[in-house]
């Protein structure tokens, strides 16, 4: 076998090895987590982010009345 | 990135923000440079190379343009999807859909051409060195998969891999330019022998201007990055101008160096111009330097388009606008794992045929598509929401002279590639058609438009 059909060789099987391990390694990811965790979402991420704000707001509040010669 | 990651809140995965300017400035240099050695010759057959330098400088401003708005925009919606999530906030659906599908069907076919151009080159060498007959295949097989698996892996060692061999690829340019020593009275270049005027008059200048897009065709791929980079505002117009800069001084280095060794009739149809340029005349050192350069700008650009590519599709597919299935993160390597995975066959069916100058036209053709929809683009984002009325990263100056000079820009590349390429000009526009009918009758009905808007600025009407 020339040097060229032993290049031509090597490309296909380290092509097919590179792939196929793309492949197993998606079907298994696939299946070893929940769907709606792997799926991304951007839907709605305001909103989060506004609640999450709120919330931070609401412990900041708490924690400032909680301080010796608060209004409350 | 060894370990899976948890979702940051919300339940949701998402990407992983780890990039910086200088990886946004190799993603489009990355994707362009190889267009500096090989490809923008095709225009010397067109108009001559005289008239290939008129078309890299009258290109050279529509993607300048291009770059301005990109800036402007893209600092200011940063999203993976880049002009696709741009088209979504700014125009509507309908222009989204075929926004996204221009970037993936360009990306995807440069990536195919990129894989052809490392087999081609293979095989050029293989017969310098006397051993003809090597199939070019298996090497554009092995070159996608291998790209598509360091994709795979993650976005941060892809982009670096990206900054290193853009950055050798430069270098060879800078070193061929060097080589010729052009501020010496003794030096190699016979410009005044082999520049002869405008063979084909100013139509074949114009009919240039189709593979002049070559020399820059991708650099709006920067803003792919959008949700990946550390800080968008900055990162984004920083990389995509350093990127446009880099980009026109190459290209006007690289032609100036093969118009000076190379007859115009030859290099208009040379595969590898640089390479043969370092060939004539030139040391074993520079020959070899220019085909590493080759080889890495071709291998750069493949890189660049596989995670553009994919980022847009995934981003369509987490907007229903494709199968929501799509829009799946990998937990350990935090990448649009099922985007990556899907397009590869595409690109690898494509890269089979052999027709480097069919797949690159078609490519070069979704590009124009995308980069037409941009004035639009950029007139209703600053009428929507004027200067201003909501935090951008970036302004760009003169407005709207950009938009009006991309925009007449536009239409006469059109014409131009339908001088040479009228048949697949109006295939394409066909293939998009078709595609907007499916998206309009089948798809449509998906898509919860009014949630899918993400930007914290005031709403415009319908959404």
């Amino acid at each position: 076998m020339s040097l060229l059909r032993l290049a031509e060789a090597a490309a296909w099987i380290g092509g097919i090895l590179l792939f196929g391990w793309i492949i197993r390694d998606a079907w298994r990811t696939s299946r070893a987590y929940d769907e709606r965790l792997l799926l991304s979402s951007r839907e709605g991420e305001i909103e989060k982010d506004l609640r999450e704000v709120a919330a931070h707001l609401e412990q900041l509040e708490e924690r400032i009345d909680r301080l010796p010669g608060s209004r409350s | 990135m060894s370990s899976p990651v948890q979702p940051a809140h919300g339940g949701h995965l998402s990407l992983l923000r780890v990039l910086g300017p200088g990886h946004v400035w190799a993603l489009g240099v990355g994707i362009v440079l190889v267009g500096e050695f090989m490809g923008w010759n095709f225009s010397v057959a067109k108009g001559g190379a005289l008239g290939s330098l008129i078309a890299c400088w009258v290109i050279g401003l529509l993607y300048t343009c291009v770059a301005m708005i990109d800036s402007e925009v893209t600092s200011t919606v940063a999203a993976a999807g880049g002009q696709y999530a741009q088209a979504k906030h700014i125009i509507g659906p309908l222009m989204a859909f075929n926004v996204g599908l221009y970037l993936v069907m360009a990306y995807t076919m440069l990536e195919a051409s990129d894989a052809l151009v490392v087999g081609d080159l293979l095989k050029t060498v293989a017969e310098r060195a006397g051993a003809p007959g090597l199939d070019a295949r298996p090497f554009v097989f092995l070159t996608i998969a291998l790209l598509a698996f360091i994709n795979y892996r993650g976005v941060l060692v892809t982009l670096s891999v990206n900054l290193v061999i853009t950055a050798i690829a430069c270098a060879a340019i800078v070193a061929m330019f060097l080589a010729t020593k052009p501020w010496s009275a003794s030096n190699s270049l016979l410009h005044r022998d082999l520049l002869s005027g405008l063979p084909y008059g100013w139509m074949g200048v114009i009919a240039s201007f189709h593979f002049g897009i070559w020399y820059y065709l991708g650099i709006e791929g920067t803003c792919q990055a959008a949700e990946e980079v550390r800080s968008p505002p900055r990162s984004l117009p920083f990389g995509t101008m350093a990127g446009m800069i880099t980009l026109l001084i190459a290209a006007t280095m690289t032609w100036y160096v093969c118009a000076g060794i190379l007859p115009w009739e030859y290099l208009g149809t040379a595969v590898v111009p640089l390479f043969d340029a370092a060939s004539v005349g030139s040391g074993d050192a520079l020959q070899v330097a220019l085909f590493v350069g080759t080889l890495f700008a071709a291998v750069a650009s493949a890189n660049g388009c596989i995670n553009d590519a994919s980022r847009a599709w995934f981003s369509m597919g987490r907007d229903r606008y494709l199968p929501e299935w799509f829009a799946a993160v990998h937990p350990r390597y935090r990448t649009p794992y099922r985007a990556i995975l899907f397009l590869v066959p595409i690109a690898i069916a494509f890269g089979f045929t052999g027709l480097l100058d069919q797949v690159v036209t078609f490519s070069i053709l979704s590009g124009l598509l995308g980069y037409t929809v941009m004035p639009l683009n950029i007139v209703l984002f600053r009428r929507k929401w004027p200067l201003g009325s909501i935090k951008r990263g970036y302004v760009h100056p003169w407005h709207p002279l950009p938009a009006l000079v991309l925009f007449a820009l536009c239409a006469v590349t059109y014409f131009s590639v339908y001088l040479g390429y009228g048949r697949q000009l109006l295939a394409m526009l066909g293939f998009y058609v078709l595609a907007s009918l499916w998206f309009v009758f089948h798809r449509y009905r998906y898509v919860r438009r009014g949630a899918q808007f993400t930007m914290p600025w005031p709403r415009p009407r319908g959404y």
